[in-house]
């Protein structure tokens, strides 16, 4: 791990065990239960993991990729205050993202809710610190703020969704990763970028919900989820042929086709804006996206060829008891 | 042919619910396909030995959110 990665992570650490010490001082068996929440959500039970991982927006490390841009000195303290709210913020979306989800044992999650208001006041106290009530930067966090709750909203409620609701609706449910961005441009003096860079998330925005549309197909699938990549695939089925085959076929090289078209987009933006962590971290999520990508092309491939066996083998019974079903 | 032949969506799902399978199927593909319900022939477990398990392993890891945390 890199030393920026280092620190951030011992921050992330430092933020979680905040949260348990305010909670303690009132509930030290709800600060126990909300730790456990935040370690049950994390790879490997470490939360700067969860953070950290590649499949993670990078919502901590934009406001440096937009800081890195300006050739300014640094604000540590405005940095680690950002951190702060951020990790609040995440915190809050996540816990009511998985009671709308639903998609598994929510008894945990609808015990520690009422917290989600304590997440809610330290994500926006954090910026109460540095803008004034009159300050421009809340007309941005207020759009900003509603957007990501009616985004998520309506996301869970398409029962399909095309380009057009693919674009206004799922891709922007991370427009609250925008919000730190702004701050970081309107902190430093620099209100005249923040279009740029807004525009930037929506477009790693949509990139990521597209990996993850792409990746979690059968999990969205099996949960009745209404997806881009799933209502494109039923559109672009032949007749006769599964969803599945259409993966096979043709739907994931068009899926990752597209991902590699809007990441050029992104890498030509980021060079714009003159920030080279962000060309970095685009390098590197580009390389993870052909990785995977090749990962499902092959791994299919091999499936079918599985199918094929199996299709020419005899049965010898038409359901199984005993022993290993795969049927 | 008894029953009707797995098509690839019941393999996709069916190998999802139960990844254990392919260890198996790797480690003795004999056992495996009798217990599945099918005839072990010669040519059927030959053709078995030469699939590229892990490549089907990692589809799944790639595609499991348990493992890899969400956006």
């Amino acid at each position: 791990m890199s030393m920026s990665k280092c620190i951030l992570a011992a921050q992330i650490d430092a933020v979680v065990d905040r949260i348990g010490a305010d909670l303690g001082a009132s509930s030290p068996s709800l600060a126990n239960q909300v730790v456990r929440w935040i370690r049950r959500i994390s790879p490997g039970g470490e939360p700067s993991a969860h953070f950290l991982d590649a499949r993670m927006f990078p919502i901590l490390e934009l406001p440096d990729f937009v800081l890195e841009s300006l050739a300014v000195a640094p604000d540590e303290a405005f940095h680690r205050s950002l951190i702060f709210s951020t990790v609040h913020g995440y915190f809050y979306i996540r816990l009511i993202d998985d009671i709308v989800d639903g998609d598994r044992d929510l008894e945990l999650e609808r015990k520690i809710l009422p917290v989600a208001g304590y997440f809610l006041s330290e994500f926006q106290l954090g910026y109460q610190k540095y803008f004034s009530a009159e300050h421009e930067f809340w007309r941005a966090f207020r759009r900003l703020w509603t957007a990501s709750a009616a985004s998520s909203a309506e996301d869970a409620m398409q029962r399909s969704v095309g380009f057009a609701e693919f674009e206004r609706v799922s891709s922007r449910k991370f427009s609250a990763a925008s919000i730190p961005v702004a701050a970081t441009c309107h902190h430093y003096g620099r209100a005249d970028l923040v279009p740029a860079w807004l525009d930037l998330v929506d477009g790693l925005g949509r990139w990521s919900q597209m990996v993850d549309d792409i990746l979690d197909w059968h999990q969205d699938r099996s949960l009745g989820r209404a997806t881009y990549f799933l209502t494109e695939g039923e559109r672009q089925t032949r007749r006769e042929e599964s969803l599945e085959e259409w993966i096979l076929r043709e739907g994931c090289d068009w899926g990752f086709d597209l991902l590699n078209e809007w990441m050029d987009r992104l890498q030509k933006s980021a060079v714009q804006l003159g920030s080279p962590g962000l060309m970095e971290y685009l390098a590197g999520r580009k390389a993870w996206a052909a990785e995977q990508h090749s990962t499902l092309r092959n791994g299919l491939a091999e499936l079918a060829r599985l199918a094929g066996i199996l299709g020419h083998a005899m049965r010898t019974k038409s359901s199984c008891g005993a022993g290993t079903s795969i049927t | 042919m008894g029953g009707n032949p797995i098509t690839f969506g019941e393999l996709i799902n069916a190998c999802l619910n139960n990844p254990g399978f392919f260890q198996q199927m790797q480690d003795n593909p004999a056992q495996a396909i009798t217990q599945a319900g099918y005839e072990a022939t010669p040519m059927v477990i030959d053709s078995l030995k030469n699939l590229d398990y892990n490549a089907i392993r990692r589809v799944f890891r790639a595609c499991d959110p348990l493992s890899a945390p969400v956006c």
